[in-house]
């Protein structure tokens, strides 16, 4: 190394870097600077859900009677009031611990549009939904039948072409199954599992009942489908030869989407019957809304105008001799409640109940405690002049192969004009491998930084530049979000322990109690809930359920 | 002074290899093919650097000077080549190879000089293993900087053109740098640094004045000579003229001709609107030229017209330009007529107005924005926005050359609770066209049609609403929202046409 050598080996690589950078710097320096992300981290109710774990709530003041006291304003409460109120009860009273009704329905708006939360579909229900069907005639979105019998939906609230596109080898394509660059193999595996699914779908049992049904209580028990239940959705996958890593990744999406669970952790039952229970072909259609479910949510509150109230923290619900009380505590008037009516709806997931209703607290049975939940993350991004990126155009729901959320939808999806400047698209990010409780609370503890890093960078894949374009991200974190159903949750005893009477006045009712978290499985505990408790109070109804 | 000969060799050989991309991708686009293209460009570039590489030993004396003139010399060789070529394939398409190649292989020769005259000019200033490894090296540091910037930041930022341009300036400002270096060997370089001066300016030139080419380039594409050319937030407007002819464009579709244009317009407005009884408030939805409102306006009983059209730079050009306002009589300044530049969609669902008639005039439902303006929900809509006895006409594509998709639109208008009159006419600029007329009663031909008609006549209309073999009726589902299913259809039927 003399005086000879040009340069050392240090200039040559600070030379290199320095070339290098400098590249990358005049590459940003070309883009045009735009006003500042905005945004919030907005959870749910957490300090007052862990309120409730410590107690010290003063003892009530004020008491209020009701005959029905509903806990719990997601849609298995609301749907509980919705049946009351149709068979002409009158007097009956919600309380929600959150300001916002809905739970996993809720929704907001901004200057772009209105948006869901979480859920933002309903699948066209089967004739087994019957509930689904009272409802949705009951929100003028079910309009009559046509000539041969089948349901006439409002054409604006049916998912609008394209519905669905997955971004795989830096383009997008149509529908999810990620076709492009498949092998024949692939192809073959896909369709036989479609036939298989279709045959699934088709199965009646001897008493006419269907292999896999919405409501789920309707299915069959047939011994050989129930064992499903013994086995994972990807082990079944496996036992069955389907070896494609593509329809693997398909069923896992599937999973992810449906239960916020893997593909190894679904019970095969569960993972059978998101794509067996639903009407196949022509049927195969989604309601939805830009404000998602919300929409149902909305629909349902005006209905109940009057008998809700909330936040409300209701912490113990006690079964007496002639009655049951519900305290609750305000935390707007900072003073307690008690409720005394005559039967108690506890329409919130089975982890809450067990803290709520005394005589599960006093014995805390084992069932109560073997109900594992998913955290899921969603947030809404606002985008100015959305990209929409090379090949297949935007589509409602558009996801990313191999991505690490389940990609985005767009909810102004169902808007009638032909152009958008600014869109809500909302990004849903559920955390499947989150189950302890260290997990859980490592995921949470994010901050909304982290989080905006998270989801530009996932999104980033298929839109680069994205972060340009945003101008706002709203984050929610949702600690338990879903049910999981795990192998053996689906036909173990803890759901058919939860679906009993707790006592003789108190009813659960919540989509816990069907195993997974869908809309109907919570309409459908809520409204038969109702039933129960106009039976015990002796108040006719015609059965919805 | 060492670190700045580095920087330059660094620079030229990112130069070097973006020229080669510019080829690549220019001949790709042009000519398709991107893995022939690709193969043959590199393969001739490399070849000719080679070339480039033996002649450099006949370059005795004079070594810095006539590195300073290869540099400069590439810059504007390999700067313009994007330009050339873009020119040559309007100019002389025939000759785009041969001008590819050509301009690939002087391009090429170019370079090749550059790394042996770098050698030679430094090999008394170090020992010869360092000065191979580190001008090798940077050499090809250098040819990775330029295919990472190249589609990354350069392509996306910039465009073909002036990515183009650009770098051939950076290789003139390395001739620039090399005059500053070796300032003290090159004791007279007066008349080398006007070289070098000169061609920066060329180039620079072509830099700023690469919209203008683009925008030349973009104008040879149309067969007559581009009179107006507007970029709005919904599309691109380009009107031409020759002797006899005005031609609208929209995004590159041909919108009307004015030889012909009559055909079309009379045949959309006339036959459903001369039989709707007094007829006092029409809509027309599309038709920003003002074309078929000039027809609308030819009744004297009409006494409002809307006009609602999403793009307010079209109907602000056929109001105010006076050639373009002289094709449609002046028709969008007439006081009976009002226009709204908005969405129609989502106007006429905020809207509780009542129309006796309805013109649909909008662009073919090619993708699923405009696919919703021909379903079933649209047409039930318009459908509550008319007068009993009123009627809608709906321009319906070609019933020859998109057979399906016309049938498909006639099905649409049915499910959305209209009877159809499906009827055609031959325009020589379009081809065969099609109408659907959807009415809400009966139907009865009409027995006057306004003064100052070129095309349409009373003995005429009926053999409009005949259609023969190769047009007659398929069977078609409606088109909805949620499946548009026209979308599809039209595509795939266009695409036959379209070779």
């Amino acid at each position: 190394m003399g005086k000879d050598q040009l340069l050392t080996r240090r200039d040559f690589l600070g030379l290199a870097s320095l070339l290098g950078g400098g590249a990358l710097l005049s590459g940003c320096g070309l883009r045009a600077p735009g006003p500042p992300m905005t945004g919030a981290l907005l959870g749910q109710a957490h300090s007052l859900g862990h309120r409730l774990v410590q107690g010290g709530f003063p003892p009530p003041r004020r008491i209020l009677e009701t005959d029905v006291v509903i806990v719990g304003g997601g849609i298995a409460g609301l749907s509980a009031g919705w049946k009351l109120q149709r068979s002409g009860m009158k007097d009956f009273l919600l309380l929600e611990l959150e300001a916002e009704f809905g739970g996993n329905s809720r929704w907001g708006r901004n200057k772009t549009s209105a948006y869901p939360w979480a859920a933002h579909y309903i699948p066209f229900p089967s004739p087994e939904s019957r509930a689904v069907h009272e409802l949705l005639q009951d929100l003028g979105v079910e309009q009559g039948r046509d000539a041969s019998g089948r349901p006439v939906y409002d054409e604006r609230a049916v998912c609008f072409a394209p519905q669905e596109r997955l971004f795989i080898h830096g383009r997008w394509q149509e529908g999810i199954f990620p076709k492009l660059g498949a092998t024949q193999e692939d192809v073959r595996q896909l369709a036989a599992f479609d036939a298989r699914m279709t045959a699934f779908r088709t199965m009646r049992d001897n008493e006419g009942r269907r292999a896999f049904a919405i409501p789920m209580a309707l299915s069959s028990r047939r011994p050989d489908l129930l064992a499903l239940d013994k086995l994972s959705m990807g082990d079944w996958l496996k036992r069955e030869g389907f070896t494609s890593p593509r329809l693997r990744w398909y069923a896992d999406y599937a999973c992810r989407d449906d239960f916020g669970t893997t593909v190894d952790d679904a019970s095969a039952w569960a993972g059978i019957h998101y794509f067996a229970s639903r009407g196949g072909g022509d049927e195969d259609q989604v309601l939805t809304w830009p404000e998602g479910n919300g929409f149902v949510t909305a629909g349902l509150v005006r209905r109940l105008e009057g008998r809700l109230a909330g936040p409300m923290l209701v912490y113990d619900v006690t079964e007496g001799p002639s009655g049951v009380t519900a305290d609750a505590w305000d935390p707007r008037a900072k003073e307690s409640v008690r409720v005394r009516a005559k039967t108690a709806l506890v329409c919130v997931p089975v982890f809450l109940a067990r803290r709520i209703v005394a005589s599960l607290r006093r014995e805390d049975p084992a069932w109560a405690r073997s109900f594992a939940y998913a955290p899921w993350m969603t947030a809404n991004l606002t985008v100015e002049d959305p990209p929409t990126g090379k090949g297949f155009p935007t589509a409602w729901d558009n996801v990313i192969f191999n991505g690490e959320g389940l990609g985005y939808v767009v909810a102004g999806h169902q808007g009638l004009e032909r152009q958008r400047n600014s869109e809500v698209w909302t990004y849903y990010y559920p955390m499947p491998a989150a189950a302890t409780p260290a997990a859980r609370r490592s995921a949470l503890s994010r901050s909304w930084g982290d989080w905006r890093t998270l989801i530009l960078r996932d999104l980033g894949r298929a839109h680069p530049g994205l972060a340009d374009r945003v101008r706002s991200i709203d984050v929610m974190v949702f600690g338990h979000a879903m049910v999981k159903p795990t192998v053996g949750t689906m036909w173990g005893q803890a759901r058919l322990m939860a679906q009993k009477p707790v006592g003789r006045r108190v009813f659960l009712a919540h989509s816990d109690l069907s195993g997974f978290s869908l809309f109907e499985e919570a309409q459908y505990h809520g409204v038969l809930a109702a039933q129960r408790a106009m039976t015990l109070l002796g108040h006719p109804f015609r059965p919805s359920v | 002074m060492k670190l700045a000969l580095f920087i330059s060799v660094f620079v030229i050989a990112t130069c070097g290899l973006v020229y080669e991309l510019i080829a690549g991708a220019l001949a790709s686009y042009l000519l398709g093919d991107t893995v022939l293209q690709f193969s043959t460009v590199i393969g001739a570039y490399l070849f000719a650097m080679g070339v480039g590489s033996y002649l450099s030993r006949y370059i005795g004396r004079g070594l810095v000077a006539r590195f300073v003139q290869v540099e400069a010399l590439v810059g504007l060789a390999g700067g313009s080549s994007a330009a050339l070529l873009s020119a040559v394939f309007v100019e002389a398409p025939a000759g785009f190879r041969l001008a590819l190649y050509g301009i690939v292989f002087v391009v090429g020769t170019l370079v090749g000089l550059e790394i042996p005259l770098i050698i030679r000019i430094l090999k008394d200033r170090l020992a010869l293993h360092d000065l191979v490894a580190q001008v090798l090296a940077l050499d090809y540091i250098g040819a990775l900087a330029a295919s990472l910037l190249f589609p990354l930041v350069l392509m996306p930022k910039l465009g073909l053109l002036r990515t183009c341009f650009l770098v051939g300036l950076a290789n003139v400002l390395v001739a620039l740098w090399a005059l500053r270096i070796f300032r003290e060997e090159l004791p007279r370089s007066g008349g080398l640094k006007a070289q070098v001066l000169l061609c920066a300016a060329l180039l620079m030139g072509g830099f700023l004045g690469s919209s203008r080419i683009g925008a030349w380039a973009d104008a040879s594409l149309y067969a007559d000579d581009v009179i107006l050319a507007r970029t709005t937030p919904y599309q691109k407007i380009v009107v031409t003229r020759s002797r006899h002819d005005t031609r609208l464009f929209l995004n590159g579709h041909l919108q009307f001709s004015s030889l012909d244009e009559h055909r079309y317009h009379e045949s959309l407005v006339h036959p459903g609107l001369a039989a709707v009884r007094s007829p006092r408030s029409v809509l027309i939805l599309g038709g920003g030229d003002g074309l078929a409102a000039r027809e609308v306006l030819r009744y004297p009983g009409v006494e409002r017209v809307t006009l609602v059209d999403l793009d307010a730079e079209v109907t602000r050009l056929f109001a105010s330009n006076p050639s373009l306002a002289a094709l449609n009589s002046g028709s969008l300044s007439d006081p009976r007529l009002k226009v709204v530049n908005t969405d129609a969609f989502t106007w006429l669902d905020d809207n509780p107005e009542f129309f006796d008639f309805v013109v649909v005039d909008f662009p073919d439902p090619s993708n699923h924005s405009v696919g919703k303006l021909y379903t079933t929900n649209f047409y039930g809509l318009l459908k509550r926005h008319l007068r009993p006895g009123g009627m809608v006409a709906v321009q319906a594509t070609s019933p020859l050359f998109a057979r399906g998709s016309f049938w498909c639109i006639e099905a649409t208008l049915t499910a959305g609770g209209f009877k159809t009159l499906p009827y055609h006419v031959y325009v020589p600029s379009f081809g065969e066209w099609g109408f659907v007329l959807g009415t809400t009663g009966p139907y009865a031909a009409p027995l006057t049609l306004p003064e100052g008609l070129r095309f349409l006549t009373l003995e005429t209309l009926p053999s409009l609403f005949a259609f023969s073999k190769d047009m007659e009726r398929v069977p078609s589902e409606p088109n909805r929202l949620n499946t548009q299913n026209l979308v599809h259809l039209y595509d795939s039927e266009w695409e036959k046409i379209n070779f």
